[in-house]
C-alpha cells in the first residue's frame, strides 16, 4: 500500500499517511477552497489502510484553525476509526494550544461522541 | 459609543487568495494583543464568513476547476468597548435569502446549550455533506457571538438583497 505525504499551504494542512510505520498525521490550518475533494484521496486511504491495518496506528492531529466542513470530515475519519477498533492498538493525540483557554470546546465535541475511542490530549506551546 | 476599525475589505471579487491574504493580516494584527481563545474565534468567523460569501455569492464561478469568486462583498472587524464586532455584506439572490432567512430564524432564539445539542446533531449528520458544511458553519458563528446577531435582508433590485451580520465577541 503507497503512502501518501501532502505538503501544508496557507489554507490545507500537511498529511503524512504512512502505510509501514503505521502512522496518521494531519497538521496545520484546514479550509481548503474545496475541503471534500481535499480530504477524499486521505478517506479512500483509510478506508483501504484499515482493511489490513500495522498491529499499531498512531494518528496525530494538530489543527490550528478549521473550517465547518473539516468538522464533518473529521467526523467521518472518527467513524472510519470506530469502525475498526479491535483491527489495531489506536493512539489518538490531539494537539492544542496550552494558551488557549477554550481548546477543550472542539476536542470534547468529537471525544463526547466517539466514547470507544481514546483520546490523548496534548498541550503544547505554539508561541 | 467610541469605535476603531481594526481591518477593513471591500472586494469587488472575493476568492480563496484574497481570503487567505485577508485572514494573513488580521491574524498579523491581532498577534499578541488578544488571547488565543478570542483570536480563534475571529479567525474561525472570518473563515465562515468569508467562505460563505465565496460559495454562495458568486457569479463568476469556473466550475471546471471549482474555482469561485464571491461578488460585492464587504468585511469589517472593529473594536468597540469591551468587544470586537465583525460586519459582513453581500449580495444574495431570492432563493438564497429565503435559506439564510429560515437558517437564521431557526437559530435566533436558541440558547448556547441547544446551539451546541444542535451543532452536535449537524455534524452527525450526513445530510447535505457534501453541499458545503450543512449550515454547520452558521451554528459556530451564532455560538461564538456574545451577544444577539443582526441579520438584515435590503432589497437592492429584481436580482436580489444585500445581506449584511454583525456578529460580538
Amino acid at each position: 500500500m503507497k503512502s501518501i505525504n501532502i505538503e501544508g499551504c496557507d489554507n490545507s494542512p500537511k498529511v503524512i499517511l504512512n502505510f509501514t510505520e503505521g502512522k496518521i498525521e494531519i497538521t496545520g490550518e484546514s479550509y481548503p477552497e474545496n475541503t471534500f475533494d481535499f480530504y477524499q484521496p486521505i478517506l479512500t486511504w483509510l478506508y483501504d489502510y484499515f482493511n489490513a491495518p500495522q498491529k499499531r496506528t498512531i494518528v496525530d492531529l494538530n489543527l490550528l484553525y478549521f473550517n465547518s466542513s473539516t468538522v464533518q470530515v473529521l467526523f467521518e475519519i472518527f467513524d472510519i476509526f470506530q469502525d475498526n477498533i479491535g483491527k489495531t492498538e489506536l493512539i489518538i493525540n490531539w494537539y492544542y494550544d496550552k494558551d488557549d483557554s477554550d481548546w477543550q470546546d472542539d476536542f470534547n465535541y468529537f471525544a463526547e461522541e466517539f466514547e470507544m475511542l481514546k483520546f490523548n490530549a496534548v498541550g503544547e506551546s505554539r508561541t | 459609543m467610541s469605535s476603531m476599525i481594526i481591518y477593513a475589505i471591500s472586494n469587488e471579487f472575493l476568492d480563496e487568495k484574497s481570503m487567505i491574504n485577508a485572514l494573513s493580516k488580521i491574524k498579523e494584527q491581532f498577534k499578541g494583543r488578544l488571547p488565543v481563545n478570542r483570536l480563534k474565534v475571529i479567525v474561525q468567523t472570518t473563515i465562515e464568513l468569508m467562505q460563505n460569501i465565496i460559495n454562495y455569492s458568486n457569479i463568476y464561478s469556473n466550475l471546471k476547476e471549482k474555482k469561485r469568486e464571491g461578488y460585492g462583498s464587504f468585511f469589517l472587524i472593529k473594536k468597540e468597548i469591551g468587544q470586537y464586532k465583525i460586519i459582513t455584506s453581500n449580495p444574495v439572490n431570492h432563493t438564497q435569502k429565503k435559506i439564510l432567512q429560515e437558517r437564521v430564524n431557526e437559530l435566533k432564539n436558541l440558547d448556547k446549550s441547544e446551539l451546541q445539542k444542535l451543532l452536535k446533531e449537524r455534524m452527525r449528520s450526513k445530510k447535505n455533506y457534501h453541499q458545503q458544511g450543512a449550515g454547520i458553519g452558521l451554528i459556530r458563528i451564532f455560538i461564538n457571538s456574545i451577544s444577539a446577531i443582526k441579520v438584515d435582508f435590503k432589497h437592492m433590485n429584481n436580482r436580489g438583497y444585500l445581506f449584511t451580520m454583525e456578529i460580538s465577541f
